[in-house]
This record gives structure tokens, C-alpha cells and sequence, in this order.
């Protein structure tokens, strides 16, 4: 059910449960064109209307979205760095790592990240939890 | 002449099969990168 709706949205191209243990059942691994960005907000949305559709019978709270790998731009502008993903240009904030801090010193700004999404306040940010060089 | 229509026709046989195989050259490889990875973890109630 939670599979196909996801697929639904714009730019899923896939979506499939992780697995159907007590635990892997609440995470869904998503495939998302590179040209569209699929943000917290849409899955909310899907759920909300998910809920009303069946009049409540199908509830279920969105709990957080981990991006596990995206390619893009990172970028400084005084004390603040932004990722800009390559193809949507979707900016994201960046909760900045020193691993991260030492790969764009080094001369590299295309770089592929994994980390937590989150838009609160309306603000979305990238909380970096691992960085890559594309190439490699 | 059964003999030079015998070879020609091994000869077409042997061309035809090579324009198959240049037609049946693997696809280009779709573009790394055309996609990203998220999960997101949904909740039951």
C-alpha cells in the first residue's frame, strides 16, 4: 500500500519496503530522479491524504527522511554552506563535517553525501553524515 | 553454377548475420547519476 502510493509522487521511481521484520517494515527505500527532489513535505502530504481517503483507517506519521546518496554543488558563503543537487538544484543548509570541510579546502566542490533531511521551520537542511568524491 | 550459387548464398548468409550482430550491439548505458538514494522511515499507529 505505502510502496505504490509512494511511487505515485513525482519523481519516485522506485520505492520498495526494506524488509518485513518488526523493524525494516517502517523504512521504505526510494530511488528518485535526479532532476526532481522528493522533500518531507510531499511524503507528509501523501500520508495526510492517505489518511482522509480512508476515513482514518490508514494512518500512518511520517518519521524521517535520510538521503543515502545525492550528488551536487557545496558551496561557503561566510559562516554558512549550502549543497545545491545537481540536476534539480534543489539548495539544501548544511550541518557542515570536518570531513566535508577538508574536501571542499582541498579544491573539490562536486561531491556525492549521504545525510538526514530535515525542514523544520520551513527550512531545509542537510545533516551530513557521510561525504564522497563522486569520481571514486 | 549450383556451386558459385551455393557460395554466394553462404556469402549473404555470413553478411546478414553481421549486420544483425552490429544491430544487436549492446544499448548505451544509462547515465550514472540519473537518480538518487533516500530513505524514509513511516511510522504505524
Amino acid at each position: 500500500m505505502l510502496e505504490a502510493r509512494l511511487r505515485k509522487l513525482d519523481g519516485i521511481q522506485s520505492a520498495k519496503v526494506r524488509g518485513f521484520d518488526r523493524e525494516s517494515k517502517f523504512y521504505f527505500n526510494l530511488e528518485i530522479s535526479e532532476n526532481k527532489s522528493v522533500l518531507p513535505q510531499a511524503i507528509r502530504k501523501m500520508l495526510e491524504d492517505l489518511k482522509t481517503e480512508t476515513k482514518g483507517d490508514e494512518d500512518y506519521p511520517y518519521n524521517s527522511m535520510v538521503i543515502t546518496a545525492i550528488t551536487g554543488k557545496v558551496e561557503k558563503s561566510g559562516d554558512a554552506w549550502t549543497f545545491t543537487a545537481r540536476g534539480s538544484n534543489q539548495k539544501y543548509d548544511l550541518a557542515a563535517t570536518e570531513a566535508l570541510k577538508k574536501m571542499v579546502e582541498s579544491g573539490k566542490s562536486l561531491l556525492t553525501v549521504a545525510g538526514k533531511v530535515s525542514d523544520e521551520q520551513g527550512k531545509l537542511r542537510l545533516e551530513i553524515s557521510d561525504v564522497k568524491d563522486p569520481a571514486n | 553454377m549450383r556451386m558459385m550459387v551455393a557460395v554466394l548464398a553462404l556469402a549473404g548468409a555470413v553478411w546478414g548475420c553481421d549486420a544483425k550482430a552490429t544491430e544487436a550491439a549492446p544499448q548505451e548505458k544509462k547515465a550514472e547519476g540519473s537518480s538518487y538514494k533516500a530513505t524514509v522511515k513511516i511510522d504505524d499507529v
